[in-house]
């Protein structure tokens, strides 16, 4: 496996540089090329998995990035993900940036989909090295809410900053056992507000359905509210506060004779706080708690200490991360997790 | 009467009518281009500013409400140079199809622009050349020039207003920058210490020279080892002043300042807000204070 990612990441740097070439032939341009890769040390006490109380050293998953304009009036992005697995492509799509009638936007095909603040944002992007459980226990998608399909987005003509943004999507993420395809959807909406001279307020609610059986047609509604503020106490110092709220509603079939359906709703939350320092340090906490799948009765806890440390803006980053996870009828269990994060390439904006 | 009402109503409605113009949106990726601006437009144009002066403008973080600023505005002012890569996020975000990018580099002869291969190992370098122009005043006009050539575009009906307040600008910068050199005439050709390498333009304006930087390369931290030969540097060549941009740590210009005796300027490298006044009055606060040292 290790041999079939080392000849993957070697036949994408040979197309970079036959992309590269491009510069010596009219007409072709080239696109911004960035590669980020990591190394994760982990230890952990989970009896119950495998290598527990044995420190293990992984690749983890390397990305890499290309993005251009195709035209002028839309943009391309592809991101590849090389991982255990192989090759994926973790998006694609096309951006439609001018042309349209001011303020309406649109996007096709995979990307992930923009429920919440965090579920957008790459994992190399967050403040910690893995996102919070509740995400994956309550959104559609093992690795992140990412599906097929198409977006329009318009900013409404609101006194403050008002984006709305509706999703038709192929929906194979919320059935992803069945062939048959339902198509689902997706609404955000997100509102940004200015407190005092420099405190960013952002504001969102969302929501989507998809079908969960085809066969049976029963369905899964997840709504969300999310809200995160940065604090700035001097230009070194600043305090980003951050939550996510989600309620999943599902109906799910208890007799697959009859097509008996029972429905269940669970909720949960994450909400951290990260301290930047010195410019290039980060210290925090995450908590986050939810019913899980397997019994909506129950909740299971975690909360999370973090410290980060960039050398070079996003070239080298490294993370340290502890979590302490309580589920309610299990032992409790200890993870330690460091992350050595580098990258090369144009280092792209983070969005707020 | 009935003619006249319909050729009324028609003015109006197609936007004809002498009402009065709405002055001309820009967003300016910084402070001191957007103070330029203001000095351009004067009445006609309503400036606001992306990046701060009290942050770094190598790395602004994207608020959604600046793109929505931004689909709101006609013209937008890049610094340009890779400085603002963060820019290009904001406007395709805006999604303004009728926006007016105008690099403000264009026209400035960039210092500092490696040859031969560029890499991160070289730190965070800029392939196309020191990218902190405005802080040579002169650059400053042709900034403006920049500036009124996308006005002209935006709004041409009031060309000859921006042509002469560019005259006023480039008369005014003139008439400052003689001022400015000769109060720091006697600091003139004296060596220097900078933090980052955000002074380069304004040291070769007013010849001083830069002995050493506290960053070993650009973007990465000082170390004890770098420290110490810079202290050796200070000492040797008797460099009394120390430039440093107030978004970085105090932690090292201190340690210089305690082992050497240099005294310490700390100012942003960018005015204060954008003002028609705050570009100049950012040079003068800084002249006045290494001046009267």
């Amino acid at each position: 496996m290790f041999r079939t990612r080392i000849v993957l990441i070697i036949a994408i740097a040979v197309l970079c540089s036959v992309v590269c070439c491009g510069d010596l032939r009219a007409g072709v341009v080239n696109p911004d090329i960035s590669v980020i890769g990591q190394l994760i040390y982990k230890y952990h006490d989970d009896k119950a998995a495998t290598n527990a109380r044995k420190p293990t050293l992984d690749l983890g998953e390397t990305e890499l990035v290309f993005d251009s304009y195709l035209n002028p009036y839309a943009k391309g992005t592809f991101v590849f993900s090389v991982g255990d697995e192989g090759l994926g492509t973790e998006e694609a799509y096309i951006d439609v940036v001018k042309g349209l009638p001011d303020g309406l936007g649109l996007r096709g095909g995979k990307y992930r989909i923009g429920f919440g603040k965090l579920n957008p944002v790459h994992p190399h992007a967050y403040p910690f090295v893995v996102a919070p459980r509740v995400m994956g226990a309550m959104l559609p998608g093992e690795d992140g809410f990412n599906d097929i399909g198409t977006r329009a987005s318009y900013f409404l003509p609101m006194p403050w900053a008002s984006d709305i943004s509706a999703d038709v999507l192929k929906g194979a993420v919320f059935h992803p056992d069945e062939t048959n395809a339902a198509a689902s959807w997706v609404a955000h909406w997100n509102n940004s507000l200015t407190l005092g001279e420099a405190t960013p307020l952002d504001l969102g609610v969302s929501a989507t359905q998809g079908t969960n059986n085809v066969q049976w047609r029963t369905k899964t509604a997840v709504y969300g509210a999310d809200i995160k503020t940065k604090i700035p106490f001097s230009s070194l110092t600043n305090l980003t506060l951050q939550g996510e709220y989600f309620y999943n509603n599902s109906s799910v079939v208890v007799d697959t004779t009859t097509g008996d359906t029972s429905h269940m709703g669970r909720q949960g939350f994450y909400a951290f706080a990260d301290l930047r320092f010195k410019q290039r340090w980060n210290v925090g906490l995450i908590y986050d708690q939810y019913n899980p799948l397997e019994n909506k009765n129950l909740t299971n806890s975690a909360i999370k200490g973090f410290v980060g440390y960039s050398l070079l803006e996003e070239t080298t980053l490294l993370r340290l991360t502890w979590e302490r996870f309580k589920p309610e009828n299990s032992p409790v269990v200890h993870t330690v997790m460091f992350q050595v994060l580098f990258s090369m390439g144009p280092h792209k904006a983070h969005q707020f | 009467m009935k003619k006249q009402l319909i050729v009324l109503l028609t003015a109006v409605f197609t936007g004809l009518a002498p009402l009065q113009a709405a002055p001309v949106k820009i967003a300016a990726a910084l402070p001191d281009i957007g103070s330029i601006a203001s000095y351009i437009g004067g009445d006609k144009v309503e400036v606001f500013s992306i990046g701060k002066n009290n942050s770094n403008p190598h790395a602004v973080e994207v608020l959604p409400s600046y793109m929505i600023k931004v689909s709101r505005a006609a013209i937008y002012l890049k610094v340009g140079l890779a400085l603002d890569q963060w820019s290009d996020s904001i406007i395709d975000g805006s999604r303004n199809s009728k926006l007016l990018t105008v690099d403000c580099s264009n026209g400035i002869v960039p210092l500092q622009k490696p040859t031969g291969k560029v890499d991160a190992s070289m730190g965070d370098i800029h392939p196309d050349g020191n990218p902190h122009y405005w802080l040579d005043p002169a650059n400053g006009a042709i900034i403006a020039s920049n500036v009124v050539a996308a006005l002209k575009k935006a709004d041409p009906a009031n060309g000859p207003y921006y042509d002469k307040n560019y005259e006023r600008f480039r008369e005014e910068s003139g008439k400052r920058i003689a001022d400015w050199k000769s109060r720091l005439a006697k600091v003139s050709g004296q060596k220097v210490i900078t933090y980052h390498s955000s002074w380069i333009y304004f040291t070769t304006a007013f010849n001083l020279a830069i002995a050493g930087t506290v960053e070993p390369l650009p973007g990465i931290p000082p170390t004890a080892k770098h420290l110490a030969e810079l202290v050796a540097i200070i000492k040797r060549d008797g460099i009394s002043i120390l430039l440093q941009e107030s978004y970085f740590p105090d932690a090292a210009p201190k340690f210089l300042a305690r082992q050497t005796g240099v005294k310490i300027f700390k100012f942003s490298p960018s005015c204060a807000d954008v003002k028609p006044d705050s570009y100049f009055g950012h040079f003068e606060e800084i002249v006045a204070q290494i001046a009267g040292r």
